[in-house]
């Protein structure tokens, strides 16, 4: 039986995703009886979602895309004539 | 080749163009990954020019090195690669874990010596808006040391597998899951103690 600190240690790390099936049986296992551990993991996949939602607000400003998209042409036609 | 399914495989065509420096496909591979650049330049800690001045020094180096785009990594992670390689030798201070951190004795706490949690979750004050969550969940990302906001960004935002994190910002799976142990929990506990969990149905 896996305990409270390990299954954190699992989810937070990712490392459920690469564990044994044994491990990963017992990790499900126990989130099903461990109302914390499910709290955890919840708060973790919230925490995902929302840093995806703030993250979306990071848009390039229209001016720079034409500048990078310039730069990139610029150094293209370098490459080529280079 | 380490397997990967989050990012689309790109075309055998369009590898080809890009490898030959085809101007249209190198122009449409810079335009389409603006975005993800410009938002992982942020998570490296870069704000306002020198983000966009790293953006484009990245994109410059694929222009240069495009002829070496093999296909095995898909185009946004060999981009994501270039990136943080740009920001690590701008600033030296892209600076190596601690092998230690206070974030994981703050996490060992909440657990008895049996590691069952004496302090679980909290439960969210349902009075916090939205917005409020939001704005906290900014000032706690700001509060992360850049690495592990990074790792942090690029596994929950852009959405890469472990491995292409691995890849791109040249770390082991446990280095990794390291910084995203520190990351996840240190934001967990900081929304949490501004009163803001996202355990149950705030708007987080």
């Amino acid at each position: 039986m896996l305990r409270c600190s390990e299954v954190v240690e699992l989810l937070a790390t990712d490392g459920w995703r690469h564990a044994p099936p044994a491990r990963r049986l017992s990790l499900g296992l126990h989130l099903t009886m461990c109302r914390h551990c499910r709290a955890y993991r919840r708060a973790l996949l919230r925490l995902g979602a929302a840093a995806r939602r703030l993250y979306e607000t990071v848009a390039v400003d229209p001016r720079q895309t034409e500048r990078l998209v310039g730069a990139v042409r610029q150094a293209v036609e370098r490459a080529s004539s280079g | 080749m380490r397997g990967s399914t989050t990012a689309p495989r790109e075309a055998r065509e369009r590898i080809d163009a890009i490898r030959r420096r085809d101007p249209a496909a190198l122009e449409a591979a810079a335009r389409e990954n603006l975005g993800p650049l410009l938002r992982a330049a942020r998570a490296a800690g870069l704000t306002g020019d020198d983000a966009y001045d790293a953006v484009q020094a990245a994109l410059l180096v694929f222009v240069e090195k495009a002829d070496q785009f093999d296909g095995r990594a898909s185009l946004r992670t060999w981009l994501f690669g270039i990136l943080f390689r740009k920001v690590a030798e701008r600033r030296r201070a892209f600076v190596r874990e601690e092998a230690v951190d206070d974030i994981e004795a703050v996490v060992a706490a909440r657990f008895d010596a049996r590691g069952q949690w004496i302090r679980p979750p909290r439960a969210p004050d349902a009075e916090l808006a939205a917005g409020l969550a939001m704005a906290a969940l900014e000032e706690c990302l700001e509060r992360l040391p850049e690495r592990r906001r990074t790792a942090f960004v690029l596994r929950e935002v852009e959405q890469l597998d472990v491995d292409e994190v691995c890849n791109v910002l040249e770390v082991t799976r446990n280095n990794l899951g390291v910084l995203l142990f520190r990351a996840r929990n240190a934001l967990r506990e900081c929304l949490e103690s501004k009163g803001i969990e996202g355990s149950a149905d705030v708007a987080l």
